[in-house]
Order: structure tokens, then sequence, then C-alpha cells
């Protein structure tokens, strides 16, 4: 299996004194910012991307994985302690974590879930090493047009996928769009939207958008809706006793949903633009389904939580494949990854695991020690980080706030970005308040200039004739693809409720079967 | 004794901006019921959606400035943008109309980046003044940013911040705003060497 001597490579690569550090260093202060209320993993990788400017590619990306994985716990943790998602991901671990906790089993809760992510995670990471190489083959057939067509599939999943007014989703996606217009025209050299500025020659820069839009916007927005007079509904954990520590009943229950959450998160994480959030919801959903005990849903049941756990976690994982093969980021975290990949001169694409594979398997190979690193952290750590947990948002606000100033400002020493990025915080603000999506603005930003380039290439290619996409097989496949997205919404209801009919169905026999089982055992 | 006080206080607050909101929330349905209501108070999101579509209809005025096809045949610096600015503008009025013949709320509660309600929020009312305040904060806080330096800027922003959020705790705000700067400081610049502007203090 040489995928599998490619990952044991990989991992030997990152094996240093060095590397380890920062993976140890990654994990707590992305548990740090996920632990923060509303900061999820794109804010954390956001604020913490000018940390890793000092570092060589594969020291910055190591660190990046840990932090991303570390804040994808973190984000756990509040939802299990103080039923607040520290971002969207995470909102399925409330419905039953909160339970647990309250019923004094926030210790067992948090073990699991971190038992649950690490078992995601190294199922994802195999999941990826057999089919990264898989899809990296099938991408170096694509063409221009093939490549806008998944460019414009991976938005549109976004936008399809994703619950809320899908109307404003295309709206962000193509303010993302008009951004990344913002500068010399890579074609002919001509500037665009500068109005002179010198500092606009380049472009407007992803990180201060991402920072402005994710950490900053999340800010305001919980200063109005009355944040920082919330009084947080706290449920201690302590580390002594047996009480921490899941039991035997826990385990075992849990099995099922952890490789059930793991393949369907991974699945649904590769998808561009389907994300952990969808993942997690989904998983939750199939488990109540199959459940011999869906009443427990909601109220307190361990696989309700351990699930959606796995599944968040592997569908970070699985998100690696588009952004590895294509350069599509699959989400929010992923585009600004990529933001990362450009900014230390490597192109994610079909040709990064050919032209730099050390690269691309040490970061798969980062992935699965972070998660290693993450569940050793987790079991010791867990009470410490939950005491940042406790810190009220009328601290926490203004720290942020701070952090992502001087952030911004080390990524190129420009007060201008750092006015961008306050401009950027308060569009994030509206852009929530009235329902639109900064994580397809930000995707989009970022993709803009691919998918520019990739049209202009195309239209040189045809002679400006559209047909070109009609006329090769895989573009026509996609935009079958794209068509039968577009259908979706209008599918998707009919095709849910017959599957949860299924699902019921299954769930039904199976909790006969068991009510029987004893009276068999009876007679 | 003043703890005690201070939490009356926060409680106090929180029930008036509870009423307010309420307050506004049935002004709203008043004039909604009375019609004509959002004609004279636009939504939020109809105030947002017009200032968008004004300045995508700018944007794709300046992209129609631009060439469409090169002298050689090619495509030119203005062909993507009038594409974006054509469907920005298109998107923007659709929601636009969609949102006044709904006759929307002024807000759409949703959760962070995805659009998805967050799970079991408390309702504390809205806060526009408190968000105001902090938007100018910051804002003063990037002006004097490269004049007063990394650690002098953010030490006085969080000192002015904690202590008009966190009223109960003087003596806490008054410490992490001197701690945490040199902190962050110490981290960026001395280990990092990140840049950050020394303004009027002689740090190493």
């Amino acid at each position: 299996m040489n995928v599998f001597s490619d990952l044991g490579q990989g991992i030997l690569a990152i094996l240093t004194v060095q590397n380890l550090l920062l993976l140890g260093a990654g994990v707590l202060l992305g548990m740090v910012v996920g632990v923060m209320p509303g900061l999820g993993p794109s804010a954390g990788l956001a604020i913490l991307l000018p940390l890793t400017f000092g570092l060589d590619p594969t020291g910055a990306i190591v660190m990046l994985a840990a932090v991303y994985y570390g804040a994808m716990y973190g984000g756990t943790i509040t939802s299990v302690l103080i039923n607040t998602p520290g971002e969207s991901a995470t909102v399925a671990s409330t419905f039953d974590g909160y339970p647990l906790a309250q019923q004094g089993r926030a210790g067992p809760a948090l073990v699991m879930a971190a038992v649950a992510s690490f078992v995601a995670g190294t199922i994802g990471a195999v999941l990826i090493s057999v089919a990264a190489p898989v899809t990296a083959a099938v991408a170096t057939t694509f063409g221009p047009p093939e490549l806008f067509l998944v460019v414009m599939a991976g938005l549109l999943t976004l936008i399809v996928i994703v619950q809320g007014n899908r109307l404003l989703g295309a709206l962000s996606a193509v303010l993302g769009f008009a951004i990344a217009t913002v500068g010399i025209d890579i074609g002919g050299g001509a500037q665009r939207y500068t109005f002179g500025s010198s500092e606009l020659i380049n472009g407007i820069d992803f990180i201060p958008v991402a920072i402005g839009l994710f950490g900053l916007g999340e800010v305001f927005h919980m200063l109005w809706k009355g944040g920082h007079l919330e009084r947080l509904a706290y449920v201690s954990v302590r580390a002594k006793g047996r009480s921490f520590w899941p039991t035997r009943h826990d385990v075992r229950e849990s099995r099922g949903p952890m490789l059930r959450g793991s393949v369907l998160g991974f699945a649904v994480g590769a998808t561009p633009g389907a994300g952990a959030t969808v993942a997690s919801l989904m998983s939750y959903n199939l488990e109540k389904s199959v459940s011999r005990t869906p009443e427990k849903f909601g109220k307190g049941a361990m696989p309700g939580l351990v699930g959606p756990e796995a599944a968040n976690n592997a569908a970070s994982a699985g998100a690696m494949v588009p952004l590895l093969t294509l350069g599509i980021p699959g989400s929010a975290s992923t585009a600004v990854l990529i933001g990362g990949f450009l900014m230390w001169g490597l192109q994610p694409g079909p040709l990064l695991m050919e032209q730099n594979p050390e690269f691309a398997w040490g970061l798969i190979a980062s992935m699965y020690l972070g998660n290693a690193m993450l569940l050793v952290v987790n079991i010791f750590c867990i009470p410490a980080f939950a005491s940042i947990a406790r810190v009220p948002f009328r601290v926490l606000g203004p720290v942020v706030i701070v952090l992502c100033v001087l952030g911004t400002f080390t990524v190129n020493g420009s007060i201008i970005e750092v006015g961008i990025m306050l401009a950027c915080g308060v569009l994030g603000f509206f852009m929530r308040r009235i329902g639109m999506s900064p994580a397809a603005l930000v995707i989009a930003l970022v993709l803009g200039p691919l998918a520019e380039e990739t049209l202009r290439q195309t239209m040189i290619v045809s002679g400006g004739q559209l047909d070109i996409f009609w006329e090769r097989t895989t573009s026509l496949v996609l935009l079958i693809l794209i068509g039968c997205l577009l259908l979706l919404p209008v599918v998707a209801p009919r095709l849910s409720r017959l599957v949860r009919r299924r699902l019921r169905s299954v769930g039904e026999q199976r909790a006969d079967s068991a009510e029987r089982e004893p009276d068999e055992h009876k007679v | 004794m003043t703890a005690v006080w201070a939490q009356q206080s926060t409680h106090q607050s929180t029930q008036r901006a509870k009423e307010r909101s309420q307050q506004r929330a049935k002004v709203r349905a008043t004039a909604r019921a009375v019609g004509g209501g959002e004609a004279v108070r636009p939504s939020v999101r109809t105030v947002f959606l017009s200032i968008l579509l004004v300045v995508l209809a700018f944007y794709t005025e300046m992209a129609f400035e631009l060439e469409w096809r090169t002298t050689a045949g090619r495509i030119g610096p203005g062909f993507f943008p009038r594409l974006v600015g054509g469907a920005g503008i298109a998107l923007t009025a659709l929601a636009l109309v969609s949102g006044l013949r709904n006759n929307q709320p002024a807000t759409t509660p949703t959760g962070p980046a995805t659009g998805l309600a967050g799970a079991a929020e408390p309702d504390l009312g809205e806060h526009p003044r408190v968000l105001l305040l902090t938007v100018l904060g910051a804002g003063a806080y990037v002006l004097t940013l490269t004049v007063l330096g990394a650690v002098v800027s953010s030490a006085l922003f969080l000192l002015g911040t904690l202590l008009w959020l966190d009223r109960r705790h003087r003596r806490r705000a008054v410490v992490i705003s001197l701690l945490f700067p040199v902190l962050v400081y110490l981290l960026l610049q001395t280990l990092l060497n990140a840049g950050l502007p020394d303004g009027i203090l002689p740090l190493p």
C-alpha cells in the first residue's frame, strides 16, 4: 500500500522536536480560541495565522492543523458546559452534551467527545490517504473549463446546502468575487478599483477580511445581542474521582455512532461547500433515527453527542481532499488555510501532491498527530480549558478586538489593512444580522482569482464560445452536477422525508427486536 | 455590598434593554398592522441592501469603464467585474423585493457564519448603543495605533472598554489592560519580530 507508506513517511518527516512543540502549542492555542464564545476554527485560524509567519512552511502548517483541531474541540467544551456552541459545527453537540453536563456527567461527555474526535480524525487521515491521490489523479485531467465549473459547483453547494436564505448566500459569494477583483488584473495588468492607492495594487488580502468577518464581526454581533450582560449557566467539571471517566456502557453505546459519524462526516466534508455543520447535524439525525431509544435524545444520550462530534471532526479531515487536490476550500476554515498556503508560495491543486509531496503528506500526517495530541491534551487539561469558558464575554470581547487589530497589523504592517479589517467587522455584523453568509464571502474571495483566471483561459481556448462547457465530457458531467445542485432545494425535502421514514422504520425494528430479546430469554 | 449593587444594576440594565426591545417590537407590529409601518421606518435589511445596491451599481458602472475585450481580442479587465456587478445588482434587487414583499422582520436570527439558528441563546435584548460605542472605540484605537504604539493604544482601548463593560471588576480591568498588551507585544514583537509599532514608548 503505497499511500500508507507515504503517510508513514509524512509522519516521520514531521516528527521533530520543533514540530511536536508547535503541534502542542497549536492545539493549546486552538482550544483557547475555541472555548471563547463565538470564535470558531475559522476565526482562530485567521487570528493566529500571523503567528506562523516566522516559521518554515511545514512547521507553519503543522501548527495551523493543530489550531484547526484544537479550536474545533474547544467549541465542544463550551457546547457541553455552557450550552453555547463555539461555532456552528458544534451546535449539534449542545443537544445532548449540555443535558449530560446538567446530570453531572460533564467529564464523561467531554472525554467521550475527545475520543470520538480522535477516532474520527484517525479514520479521516486514513481515508484522505486513499482518497486524495485518487482525486488528484482525476483532477490532473481537468482543464480550465472543468476547474471553473468545480469552483462554481463548490460555491453552489455551499449556498444550496447551508440552511438560511439562499439568495443572500449567493449575494455573499458575489460580494466575495467583487472584492477579489480589486487590484491588478492578472491578464492584462490594468488596475481595477484601486482609486490610485498603492496599498490596493496587490488587491485586498483575504486575512484582514477573514479576521474582520469572523473575529470582529462575531464580537460586534455578540455585543449587539447583549453578550456582555450574559451570566453563564456554567456546569463545573472536576478531573478527580471516577465520575470524570466514561463508563463501559458509555463506550459500548458510542462505538456505532463514532464509526457511522466518521464515515458520514468524511463523505460530507469531502464535498466542496458542504462542511462540518451539515455533517454533524446529519449525524445527529441519523443516530436519533437508528437508535433503539430515540426518546433519550435531547435529554442526555451519549450517542447524540458522540456521533456529531465524530462527524464534525471527520468532515474537517474530508474538507482537506478538495483543498489539497483541487485547490477548492470546502469550508471557511479551509479557505483561511488556502490563504496561508498561497502566502507560503504553495499552490494547492492537482499538482501539489506531485510537486510538494513532503508538504502534502506532512499536512495529512500533522492532522493525524494533531488528533493524537488533542486527545492527550484534552484528557489532562479539560478542567483547565473549562475554566476559560467561565471568562465572561464582557472581558473576552475587548481582548479579542485587540488580538484582531494587532494580528492584522503584523501581516504586512499596514494600517490600511487594519482599517479594512475593521470595516469588514462592521460588514460581518450586518451580514449576520440579515442572514448573509460571511463564509461564502471569504471562500469566494479566495476562489475569485482562480475563477477569473480559469474563465479567461477557457474563453481563450474556445475563442469566446461558451459551447466548450458542454462539448467536453468532464465539463458536461460537472454541468449536470450543477444542474442537480440547482434542483436540490426542490427535491431535498421530499428525499429527506423518505430517508427519515426509512431510518425510523429501521429504528423501530431494532427497538422491537431489543424488546423481544429479553422476553425470549425469560422463556 | 458593592457586588450586590452591581449585580442588581446589571439585572436592571438587562431588564431595561429587554423592555426597550419589546417596546420596539410592539411599535413595529403596530406599524405593520396599520399598514405602511415599514415605509415609515425601513428595516435594517432594507437599509443594508439598499446601500449595497448603490455600492454595486457604482462598482458595475466602473466595470463598464474597463475594457470588455482587449485589442488582441482577448478577455479584457472589465469582463469579470461586469458579470459580477450584474449578478450582484440582480441578486440584491431580488433580495430587496422579496424582503419587502414578505414584509420580513428587521432581524433574522442566525448562528455564526452559516445562517443556522444558535442553540438556546438567551434573549438579552438589542444593544445598538453598546455596539456603536465599541465600534467607535475600535476606530479610535486603530487611528492611534501607529501614533501611540501597540502597547499604549491597546492598553487605553482595553481600559476604556473593560471599565465600561465590566464595571463590577475595576481592579481586574486595570490589571488586564496593563498586562495583556505587554504579553501580546512580547509574543509578537520580541519573540516573532512581527513589526508592531513602538509609538511613544521606548520599547526594546
